[in-house]
């Protein structure tokens, strides 16, 4: 199978690469298929590439492996939805923001992750109300640097004429 | 309810979802001929990133000069005192040898090892004016005024019964009070002043009239009678002793005058991560009057106290400064672990920064792929690294502070 991204261009894939998010995702109601893969290599970010609607893709993140003491609740209904017994088969990722122009605003959800049983590839956004849906990625202290040079970036760009 | 928690989880990334057919080359090979955008809004990763790495790379850069820089101060300091603290040794050799009977009535004796004093007091004199690339290395928030003559200071007030064989011991300060005023005359620097009360002679017959016999740098002056309480004595170019109550017969009460230590309380701290500082180098104010992690020991004052007391040639008077030469000398042994574990400490960290200034410089230059949590991860590592560092320090500086308990 293949897609004409907007991002990446032409991807193939196989079926069993799926991920399918049924009830898709709040605001993307169309898109109920997806593709994952890394943004990089040994990468923390990977791309979340949406099959039915190719100019969607979002950058998802581990939530785990930004922050420590994390504990997700699925709800009995969503584990049944899911078909999902065991909380060794679910791999959970929430979906970062990144504001254009303003890179270290970056923030990703955690109030709402999604959920996906690694064993039948079925998944779905969860509602953990415990969390920030716009918990920053980036420490306050660092933010303030770069955002001074983002604006000395643009200074010198005015500048420049470009 | 499933609870899900990083521990739960069979697999640590999401990376099991996806298989491994393809990695990012594919995906950017793809994406060359694609309608890929390059605009910072498009991939914002690549922006960040790239904000990030310039970030990181110049407060790396800076804290990697830092460190290196106070590294090197430490380095230093940790000879000067190590230096130090082999003076006291030898001034400690001085009063074994010269704090007996052996020598007495041997006033050459005396003479010559006054001038070893000396010579001692001016090697401390001049380790504790050291410094590095014009900076002091025992100057408290960097200052520049040296110990020399134009800053000076009296000591603590010493006591002592003259011709007992018991050592030194501090005065009450309530009761006797050393002063130095500038503005009366310049003393020979440094100067060692010995007030002695006598209400009887050397038989042991009681005088007609108390008396307060005076001695600088071993030369005698002009005896004081006692007068009404508080009695201020005049010693001569600005130097004073005020004395509120009698003292006891024959107790002998001395003091010195000596550069004074006229910097700051502290050096300056050492950045060694975007919120966290280290503790400078040890300032003069404790190497040479003791404060701080010092023992309270005026180290330049000991041995102008000990010179003294060999210009006076009183083998019992040498032998009673024992307990304040060592005492300094413990004081640079203190002073000299705590330099060494900082500088150990200072170091790692030091090690720490220049690896991560070298991957990140090569990250940069190569444009190689990595992305901000591999960077975070580095520099929280780098900070838990150090804490663990910190808390070393703290455990060896106890133990190495016991040592001196015995």
């Amino acid at each position: 199978m293949e897609i004409q991204g907007t991002r990446f261009g032409e991807l193939e894939f196989d079926e069993n690469e799926i991920i399918y998010l049924n009830e898709g995702l709040l605001g993307f109601p169309l898109s109920k298929r997806f593709l994952l893969f890394p943004y990089g290599d040994d990468s923390s970010f990977f791309w979340l590439q949406s099959v039915d609607e190719p100019e969607i893709a979002f950058i998802v993140i581990n939530p785990f492996e930004f922050f420590a003491d994390l504990e997700f609740a699925v709800e009995d209904d969503d584990a049944a939805s899911l078909s999902l017994a065991r909380s060794e088969d679910v791999e959970i990722f929430t979906l970062v923001t990144i504001p254009e122009g303003r890179p270290e605003e970056m923030r990703t959800n955690l109030a709402g992750p999604v959920v996906v049983n690694v064993a039948n590839r079925q998944g779905k956004q969860v509602l953990c109300k415990q969390y920030s849906p716009r918990q920053p990625l980036i420490p306050e202290s660092m933010r303030a640097s770069l955002r001074e040079r983002t604006q000395e970036k643009r200074s010198g760009r005015a500048a420049g004429g470009r | 309810m499933l609870r899900v928690t990083q521990a739960s989880l069979y697999r640590a990334s999401v990376s099991a979802l996806q298989d491994q057919y393809r990695n990012m080359a594919t995906v950017q090979e793809q994406s060359l001929t694609s309608q890929h955008a390059n605009k910072p809004s498009d991939d914002p990763m690549a922006a960040f990133r790239d904000l990030l790495l310039s970030n990181d790379l110049s407060q790396v850069e800076s804290m990697s000069r830092t460190t290196s820089l106070a590294a090197e101060r430490f380095k230093h300091a940790e000879t000067a005192l190590g230096d130090m603290h082999d003076k006291y040794l030898d001034a400690q050799d001085l009063v074994l040898q010269l704090g007996n009977s052996i020598a007495a009535g041997d006033p050459d004796v005396f003479t010559a090892a006054s001038r070893k004093a000396r010579a001692l007091y001016d090697d401390v004199l001049k380790n504790a004016n050291s410094q590095l690339d014009g900076v002091p290395l025992f100057g408290g928030s960097r200052t520049n005024l040296p110990f020399d003559a134009a800053n000076l200071s009296t000591t603590p007030v010493h006591s002592w019964t003259d011709g007992s064989s018991d050592g030194m011991t501090l005065a009450d300060t309530t009761q006797f009070t050393a002063a130095y005023d500038s503005t009366v005359g310049a003393p020979s620097v440094p100067s060692s002043v010995k007030v002695t009360y006598r209400t009887t002679d050397d038989t042991g017959a009681a005088l007609a009239t108390n008396v307060y016999k005076l001695n600088v740098n071993g030369v005698d002056l002009t005896d004081v009678e006692e007068g009404a309480y508080p009695q201020t004595l005049d010693l001569g170019d600005g130097m004073s002793l005020t004395v509120n109550s009698a003292p006891s017969d024959k107790q002998a009460l001395f003091f010195e005058v000596v550069p004074s230590y006229q910097g700051g309380a502290k050096d300056r701290e050492v950045r060694v991560a975007s919120n966290q500082k280290f503790e400078g180098n040890v300032t003069g104010d404790e190497v040479i009057e003791g404060a701080g992690n010092g023992r309270g020991v005026n180290a330049l004052g000991t041995l102008a106290g000990l010179e003294g007391a060999l210009l006076r040639g009183d083998y019992k008077e040498v032998s009673a400064w024992l307990s304040p030469v060592q005492e300094a000398r413990a004081q640079m042994s203190d002073l000299q672990a705590i330099t060494g574990v900082r500088n150990v400490l200072m170091e790692s960290v030091n090690t720490t920064l220049t690896d991560d200034q070298l991957i990140l410089e090569e990250t940069k230059a190569l444009n190689i792929e990595v992305d901000i949590f591999e960077v975070m991860s580095r520099l929280q590592e780098t900070s838990q690294a150090m804490q663990i560092m910190t808390v070393s320090e703290r455990q060896v500086l106890d133990t190495s502070l016991l040592d001196f308990i015995r």
